[in-house]
C-alpha cells in the first residue's frame, strides 16, 4: 500500500494505492501526471523518514511507500 | 497613547516594518529595517504555561503531523520548543519557522547572518506548518532550487 500526501489548504489530501488493485495504481499514476504538469514537486520517502532522506522523483513508482507533493518555491 | 499603572504610554509606529510573526508563547516578533540593517524586537510577555489546550483546526493539525514526521529528533525538539528549527544544507544551515525571515549562515561567510525570504507558491492558502514542510523538503534535497529564488532581506553580523 502506498500513499500520496498532497500539501494543500486542508493540511494535506491523501490518495492511496495498492499494487494488488490495478485501478488504484492507475488513479495514482494519473494524479502524479496531473500534479507534475502543475510543476508541483514529488518527494518519495520511506514512511515516516525525515526530510533529508526523501528523494525528488520524476516518475510514479507503485513500489513507493509515500510520496509527498509540495509546491514550487519562490522568493518572497 | 494611553494610561497604564499611572504611566503615560505613547505608541509610535515602528518605521519600515518588514514582518510581524506570532511566537508560540504569545509574544510577537517585529522585523524592521533600521537604515539598511534588519533588526528584531520581541513584544509581549511569554506565557509560562498554556492554561488550556489551544484550539487547533483540523488542517493545522494535519499539517503539523506531516511536518513533525519530516523532522529529525533535534529539529522536532526545537520546533516544539520555539516554533523554529535549523536545516543543514551544503551552502550552510537555514533556520525555518519565521515567515519572511529565514536565517542563513553561509559556509563561505562565517561572520555573516543572512536573512532570506522564500515561500511556496500560493503559500497564503496553506496551513503554516505546510509551508515549513514544503521548504524543509526542497532545502534538504535540492538546495539550489531554494537558494536560486531566495530574496535577501538583509545581512548582519552573526551573533557568537
Amino acid at each position: 500500500m502506498g500513499v500520496m500526501r498532497i500539501v494543500d489548504e486542508t493540511g494535506d489530501s491523501t490518495l492511496t494505492w495498492s499494487r494488488e488493485d490495478e485501478q488504484s495504481v492507475v488513479a495514482a499514476a494519473e494524479m502524479f501526471t496531473r500534479l507534475a504538469a502543475k510543476k508541483h514537486l514529488p518527494f518519495a520517502r520511506a514512511a515516516g523518514a525525515p526530510a533529508d532522506e526523501a528523494e525528488l522523483v520524476r516518475h510514479f513508482d507503485p513500489e513507493a511507500e509515500e510520496i509527498v507533493w509540495v509546491r514550487p518555491v519562490v522568493g518572497g | 497613547m494611553g494610561e497604564a499603572g499611572g504611566r503615560r504610554i505613547v505608541a509610535a509606529p515602528l518605521p519600515n516594518v518588514v514582518a510581524v510573526e506570532a511566537l508560540p508563547d504569545g509574544r510577537k516578533v517585529v522585523l524592521f529595517d533600521d537604515r539598511g540593517t534588519l533588526k528584531e524586537i520581541v513584544f509581549g510577555i511569554a506565557a509560562k504555561s498554556a492554561p488550556t489546550m489551544p484550539r487547533v483546526s483540523l488542517p493545522d493539525r494535519r499539517a503539523n503531523e506531516l511536518l513533525e514526521s519530516l523532522l529529525d529528533a533535534e529539529q522536532l525538539e526545537s520546533w516544539r520548543r520555539d516554533g523554529t528549527f535549523w536545516v543543514e544544507s551544503r551552502r550552510g544551515p537555514v533556520q525555518l519557522g519565521r515567515l519572511y525571515s529565514l536565517l542563513h549562515h553561509p559556509v563561505d561567510r562565517p561572520d555573516d547572518e543572512v536573512v532570506l525570504c522564500v515561500v511556496p507558491e500560493g503559500y497564503d492558502t496553506l496551513p503554516r506548518a505546510d509551508i515549513w514542510s514544503n521548504l524543509v523538503l526542497v532545502l534538504s534535497t535540492c538546495p539550489d532550487a531554494f537558494f536560486d529564488v531566495a530574496n535577501v532581506m538583509g545581512v548582519r553580523r552573526r551573533a557568537r
